[in-house]
């Protein structure tokens, strides 16, 4: 698995799609079944529309039986706490679910204003 | 040596914390809490809760102290000090008696060093600026620096935590831009006064010094 996290409009996808030579069509936004190289991008707004389900599990399973994806996911966290509950959650389990991630990737990746970071 | 660590909200900078301050000092240390919380957060509780447990078994003596760090002795025994509250967070309490030196903070076994975990700048420096009144983003930076200053003379080995807020759209009210303002400050002072810096990232500590 490898990891690839930046802040929003970063050129992530395009850092993917050039880095492991793959079209944008391999490009997902969701959870998908797919072979050989592809990605998973907006980690973050899938977590968001799954708060009410334990979507930490639903990913870590995900990636359990796809370790050959590449995950995609705005980096969320580096500002001040936010005032709502559910902007809290939704922050602390992006954040537990990429330290999870990482954990098991190859390779993680950060990138800024389209350059990739190698951090891992 | 002091080391600075920062990073975002959940990236995983307390446990690199923890895990860098263990190799420096694998005896018993300080861990000041500088969070306070109120009755009613339970959210604030849960994450106390997680970190006390994580930290279990690690040697650590528990300080509570949200501001007036200079009221913190630099011995590991420090806990007795008046004004602080101390508990043991690790299953070391029978070992700590049998040191013989009694008290909620127990005694100091030879050849241990004086070391200290400080979590975190940014609770400090709320507690610091909105005070009995509240201090402007100069008077918030010259005391928490004052006060971070005097407790690392007092110890061999000092890990900092810190947050990194800086990345956030930035409509704040004017109070709120102040502690910005400070916090920021700050950061860059205590990267000035440490030997190593680090940000996390996902869990990675990524060297920034």
């Amino acid at each position: 698995m490898i990891l690839v996290i930046g802040g929003s409009h970063q050129g992530k996808r395009d850092f993917v799609c050039e880095k492991y030579n793959i079209t944008s069509e391999r490009l997902h936004g969701s959870l998908v079944d797919e072979e050989g190289t592809y990605a998973v991008y907006d980690l973050q707004q899938i977590i968001r529309d799954n708060l009410d389900s334990d979507i930490k599990k639903i990913v870590m399973d995900y990636t359990e039986s796809h370790p050959d994806v590449i995950i995609i996911c705005n980096e969320i966290g580096n500002g001040l706490v936010p005032i709502d509950e559910k902007d809290r959650y939704y922050r602390d389990v992006t954040g537990e679910i990429l330290i999870e991630i990482a954990k098991k990737s190859a390779e993680v990746w950060r990138v800024i204003c389209g350059t990739g970071q190698k951090i891992k | 040596m002091i080391i600075v660590i920062t990073g975002g909200s959940s990236s995983g900078k307390s446990r690199v914390a923890e895990d860098m301050m263990n190799k420096l000092e694998p005896g018993r240390k300080l861990y000041i809490a500088t969070m306070q919380i109120s009755d009613t957060d339970e959210d604030g509780k849960k994450r106390i809760e997680k970190h006390r447990e994580r930290r279990k078994g690690s040697n650590y003596i528990t300080i509570e102290k949200g501001k007036n760090l200079q009221e913190i002795g630099g011995d590991v025994a420090g806990g007795e000090q008046a004004g602080t509250s101390a508990e043991f967070t690790g299953g070391e309490r029978a070992g700590a008696e049998d040191q013989g030196a009694g008290g909620a903070g127990g005694g100091r076994a030879d050849g241990e060093g004086k070391s200290a975990l400080l979590e975190c700048i940014s609770n400090l420096t709320a507690n610091v600026m909105f005070s009995e009144r509240v201090l402007s983003s100069d008077e918030t930076v010259w005391e928490v620096i004052s006060e971070v200053k005097d407790l690392s003379a007092k110890m061999d080995n000092l890990v900092i935590v810190t947050n990194n807020v800086f990345d956030d759209i930035d409509n704040y009210d004017d109070m709120t831009s102040n502690y910005v303002k400070a916090l920021g400050e700050i950061n860059q002072e205590l990267v000035r006064m440490a030997d190593e810096a680090y940000e996390v990232v996902v869990g990675i500590p990524v060297r920034i010094k």
